[in-house]
């Protein structure tokens, strides 16, 4: 389903990415860890069209998407949520989540300021399917409250849900759990893995606590100064020399 | 609470209907005199300014400095329309000139959309960091232009110079107070159905974090120059009102002052509301036209207002506030809660 070949990406003199490679199947749940400054968010910069590879491409449902505007990859079927969180602030819970239908939805210029029967249908459809994708993230006493305004949990929360209205089929999570406990985190991938399973997505999750990401992730690719130094099963990567080396400096969190 | 659209919206216009009868029945009894309704049109046109700059502007979060451009753009197009092809004249009864002047608005629109869309597109398409730069120089571009625009008109046995350096004058009055506003009401209801829909949604959410919104699938140029475009659009067709109640135009009125002028309104309104664009469109037409006999020294005013609104009410007056009438129903609950 996502394919991404040998893709590198400088910043400048800094070696951001190096030739970094994955194959991920329809239904799978794939983590990316690694410590700070490894290159995951860069990846999903990549394939979400954010920055243009240096070299690579990358390819879905077989289709070469390397190049592509941003707003075409997530028409594609690719959606992230951001981890510095971009919420639209000012708008509601409810608008955030709205304006990600936006693609979906078809009301034209006409008809929209005529606001003909078939606009005021499709509106209060979307809000209507936008509310409850939001009660079960736990949002319904917060869908007309600023975005901006919510506590960072809950923003997280949102972004999930912002995303899942573009109706992907990859979706790419950047620590969706931080700044949440273990029994948080663990929670919140829970429900993840459980919407996973309900709209058939595939997810490819980047998670700072490895216990969160032990815990879901059928696979697990491990990134160091942009290089993959390890992959492999939760457990192969738990006792995997490499892995432990690069993480000791952080204070061996595993 | 389907009653309570009903209700905002039918009291708004009955509003509507009872401001009209009231000032044309005053109009027709001499009450209000003929400076006092020109101002009154003169408060509508601007309105339609403020609002449209608002929605490039304050909606989407461009930054356009030539608004004046396309409003004059618009008067020229429509003043060349009404006197140099369909030789409207004072002589020309009203209903006659009428379905003229209409073309002529509606070609004014189309040619400030069209000039907008040519701006736009290059420009919003790289980042629209240049647009202000850009916009500044197409004010002063547009002011030459119509610098060198001029025709010869032969006027039975005399020839007369239309357009250049001298402007255009002897514009035929079609702007009365019942046309004005019926654009001024029918522009208000275009944008507001804009915003409040999945377009508008589209817009604000460039403003609000252009990145966020492109990776949720918005075609962010796109929307930016559709912004850009319908803007400009009602900017033309109230420079073609415009130019037709103060009977003449000048290539220096679509410079970078001008616009300045309608960026205050915005600003003093609030970005982002309709209602305030309005409020300040009306109360600074007034206000300047009232302070009309200290000349110059107006402008030392207006900046100092500015200067001080700017440091109490960095929001303008009314900051994203809309009156209720200006918001669907649904929108609406979601603003009482807040
Ligand atoms: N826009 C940029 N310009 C220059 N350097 C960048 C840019 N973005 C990231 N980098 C650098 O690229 C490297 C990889 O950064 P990246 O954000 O991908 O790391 P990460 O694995 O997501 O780290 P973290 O766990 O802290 O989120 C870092 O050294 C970072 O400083
Ligand atoms: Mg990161």
């Amino acid at each position: 389903m996502l394919k991404i070949d040998h893709l590198t990406h400088y910043f400048g003199g800094l070696k951001a990415v190096e030739d970094f490679s994955i194959d991920i199947q329809p239904r799978q749940m794939i983590g990316l860890i690694g410590p700070n400054g490894a290159g995951k968010t860069t990846i999903f910069n990549l394939i979400t069209g954010v920055y243009k590879p240096t070299q690579g491409h990358v390819y879905f449902d077989g289709e070469d998407l390397t190049g592509f505007k941003p707003w075409r990859i997530t028409q594609h079927g690719i959606v992230r949520t951001f981890q510095n969180i971009r919420l639209f602030s000012t708008m509601s819970v409810i608008e955030n989540i709205m304006v990600a239908h936006h693609f979906r939805m078809k009301a034209g210029l006409l008809a929209s300021i005529l606001r003909l029967p078939s606009f005021i249908k499709e509106e209060r459809e979307t809000r209507e399917m936008a509310a409850k994708l939001a009660d079960i993230f736990g949002l319904s006493d917060v869908l007309e409250t600023p975005a901006g305004s919510l506590p960072y949990g809950r923003q997280r929360r949102v972004e999930i849900v912002r995303a899942l209205v573009t109706e992907p089929k990859l979706l790419l999570l950047d620590e969706p759990a931080a700044g949440m406990n273990p029994k948080e985190a663990l929670e919140l991938l829970a429900l993840i893995k459980k919407i996973a399973e309900d709209f058939k997505l595939t997810i490819l999750l980047i998670e700072h606590q490895m216990p969160v990401v032990m815990g879901v992730a059928e696979r697990i690719h491990v990134l160091d100064f942009g290089r993959t130094i390890a992959v492999g099963t939760p457990k192969e990567i738990q006792n995997h020399p490499k892995v432990i080396e690069a993480y000791l400096g952080e204070g061996a969190k595993l | 609470m389907k009653k309570l659209t009903n209700k905002a919206v039918l009291f708004a216009i009955l509003g509507l209907v009872v401001v009209y009868g009231i000032v044309t029945i005053l109009h027709q009894n001499h009450i209000l005199n003929d400076y006092i309704m020109r101002i009154i049109i003169l408060m509508m046109i601007n309105a339609i300014l403020a609002v449209s700059l608002n929605l490039i502007n304050g909606f989407t979060g461009l930054f356009s400095v030539g608004h004046a451009g396309f409003m004059i753009t618009g008067g020229y197009v429509a003043g060349f329309i009404t006197t140099l092809v369909f030789k409207v004249t004072a002589e020309t009864p009203y209903y006659q000139a009428l379905p003229m002047f209409v073309i002529a608005i509606l070609a004014a629109g189309a040619v400030s959309a069209l000039v907008g869309f040519l701006i736009g597109l290059p420009v919003l398409r790289l980042s629209d960091d240049y647009l202000a730069i850009v916009t500044i120089g197409f004010g002063e571009i547009i002011r030459v232009i119509f610098n060198f625009i001029s025709f010869k008109v032969d006027k039975g046995g005399w020839v007369q110079d239309v357009g250049g350096p001298r402007g255009l004058s002897g514009i035929p009055l079609l702007s009365n107070f019942t046309l004005v506003m019926i654009v001024f009401v029918l522009t208000i209801i275009i944008i507001r159905n804009f915003i409040y829909s999945r377009h508008g949604r589209a817009c604000i959410a460039i403003r609000e974090n252009e990145v966020a919104a492109h990776l949720m699938g918005i075609n962010i140029t796109k929307y930016k120059v559709m912004a850009f475009v319908l803007g400009s659009t009602f900017a033309g067709v109230a420079g073609a009102l415009l130019a037709h109640i103060i009977q003449m135009l000048h290539p220096t009125m679509g410079g970078f002052m001008k616009s300045v002028e309608y960026l205050i309104m915005v600003y003093l309104g609030g970005m982002g509301s309709i209602s305030g664009s309005v409020i300040a469109a009306f109360g600074l037409t007034a206000v300047s036209e009232f302070l009309r006999p200290i000349g110059e020294l107006r402008m030392v005013l207006y900046g100092v207002l500015l200067i001080i609104l700017m440091l109490k009410m960095p929001a303008g007056l009314m900051g994203r506030k809309e009156f209720p009438f200006l918001v669907p129903l649904k929108e609406r609950q979601i603003h009482a809660k807040n």
